[in-house]
């Protein structure tokens, strides 16, 4: 196998030689190093294969022996190249060839990022372009290093950025930081109030006064922790001191919604007819190839995108785009009852999980009532839910103080009036 | 007499390193420089140390080694390789012969 290529690297000639001592002739050819092969017997000459380079030194051999040599053809890669180096345009053809694949594959024609799970990859893309190392970018005049720092810099939450040009793809991995907790303030003064309505299940609290207690029955906008504390009461004055209120209170609500499902539904039908459109994009360009109207009434439409490529790393930015348009019919069936409660009942199910239970809210209690409703059923849920109902509710300290000192003033003036 | 002489001793060489390399149990191609043939069935024959191709035809090739000419009898040969050390005849094979 090695043989063959490395024959084919040198190049060979198949010669025939006449005359009186071939014997001699290949003797003295192989005592001087020619490598020969494939030696056949013709009538009154010999054909054998010899390698290109050699055939010099066999000429002084012939010349020796008295025999003639003809060379019948010539193979391998210098016969090859110079034979078409003659034909000057297909060698232009070739070498201009080799021109477009190099600069194609010099741009940036694709940029992968990775590691980003809250920055959203078009947001990032859109600043790359903005900075001109996006999409369509010399990747000579990249640096790997500007676009981190650019990177770091326009977006706060990369805690680490690194790139890499890979033939014609950039790839962006990087790590996002843990988002920071929520700092309350905790030196602003604040009540908690009531966000629903609810009967209250368990109430602590860690700072402020509690005004409720368990199965205390509570109003929407209700005080449930007074961040107005009294320090010190006489009968000349009261002293105020303003905490910030926290607590965990925890109520049973009642919560209601609404699902319908109609009986009937409609069917897609596949037909198995089927017809291909195929379409050329040049960057991004779509340009129509073989248009083919599908003369269909109803189909969806499969579209398949082929990336031109050269490896796995050097992307051209030539895209083919293959278009399946698939017909089907249409026909609407009828359910049962039982099927399309079975259905609403897994839709409950499925909001219950998605509203409550991932919200950390605790359902106790959950009645269905069934209703039937034009064409379908509807789902009427009533729901008995344990939620933390606190709000805070900042004190305007200030105004706090002066309603005080008014209405302390008016008792004060009363007696005087 | 001087050929004579330097035959003898030259004959005496011979023995000496071949009672030498039959002690020692020495590779015989390698330090008497005999040719080594290799036959594979009836259709092919290597012969490495040779020392030049005698005659060459389609029906008979006579190669020269040490030991003398080694003929081969047989139809359509063919050498398919040959180096200076080593020459690889296929073909069918009809016979096989020293001729000293």
């Amino acid at each position: 196998m090695f043989l063959v290529i490395w024959k084919a690297i040198k190049g060979y000639a198949f010669i025939e030689i006449t005359g009186f001592s071939v014997e001699r002739f290949i003797n003295l050819a192989i005592n001087k190093g020619v490598y020969i092969w494939n030696i056949q017997h013709k009538r009154n000459s010999v054909i054998m294969n010899v390698s290109l380079p050699a055939l010099e030194l066999l000429d002084t051999c012939a010349a020796k022996t008295r025999c003639e040599i003809k060379i019948i053809n010539e193979y391998g890669l210098p016969t090859l190249f110079r034979r078409y180096c003659k034909r000057k345009i297909l060698l232009f053809g070739v070498i201009l060839f080799c021109g477009i694949i190099y600069l194609l594959s010099s741009f940036i024609w694709e940029i992968e990022v990775n590691g980003n799970e809250k920055l959203v990859t078009s947001e990032i893309l859109e600043f790359l372009k903005n900075e001109d190392t996006g999409i369509g970018s010399f990747t000579f005049r990249l640096k790997g290093k500007d676009i981190e720092a650019s990177l770091l810099n326009r977006f706060k939450n990369i805690s680490w950025v690194s790139t890499e040009i890979k033939g014609t793809k950039l790839i962006i991995n990087m790590v996002e930081t843990v988002d920071k907790p929520e700092e309350k303030d905790t030196t602003i003064p604040c009540n908690i109030i009531a966000a629903e309505d609810g009967v209250i299940y368990s109430i602590v609290v860690s700072a402020g006064h509690p005004l409720v207690k368990k199965k205390d029955v509570v109003l929407k906008d209700d005080l449930l922790v007074n961040g107005e504390l009294v320090v010190k009461e006489d009968e000349e004055s009261t002293l105020y001191k303003y905490v910030h209120a926290e607590g965990k209170i925890i109520a049973k609500t009642m919560d209601q919604f609404e699902i319908y499902e109609s009986k009937a539904i409609i069917k897609k039908i596949y037909t198995h007819e089927h017809k291909k459109e195929y379409r050329l994009s040049v960057m991004g360009h779509t340009l129509p190839y073989l248009r083919v109207k599908p003369k269909f009434e109803k189909y969806d439409q499969l579209i398949y995108n082929k990336k031109l490529e050269i490896g796995k790393d050097i992307i051209l930015p030539f895209e083919l785009i293959m278009i399946q348009y698939n017909e089907y019919s249409t026909k609407t069936i009828n359910r049962s009852e039982e099927e399309v409660k079975k259905i609403l009942q897994y839709r409950v199910k499925r909001k219950i999980e998605e509203d409550y239970i991932k919200k950390d809210k605790e359902v106790i209690h959950q009645d269905i009532t069934y209703m039937k409703e034009n064409q379908g059923i509807k789902a009427k849920v009533d729901l008995v839910v344990l939620k933390s109902i606190g709000e805070s509710q900042n004190i305007n300290v200030e105004e706090r103080r002066n309603d005080l000192i008014e209405s302390t003033d008016g008792e004060n003036n009363k007696p005087a009036n | 007499m001087d050929q004579k002489r330097i035959k003898k001793k030259q004959e005496q060489d011979t023995s000496i390193k071949n009672k030498l390399t039959n002690l020692f149990e020495l590779p015989k191609d390698v330090v008497l420089n005999l040719p080594l043939i290799t036959i594979v069935g009836n259709k092919e024959i290597q012969i490495e140390n040779y020392k030049g191709i005698v005659e060459y035809s389609e029906e008979m090739i006579k190669v020269k080694t040490t030991v003398g000419v080694i003929k081969v009898n047989g139809k359509k040969l063919f050498v398919k390789l040959i180096t200076s050390e080593n020459i690889q005849i296929t073909g069918f094979i009809k016979s096989f012969e020293y001729m000293t």
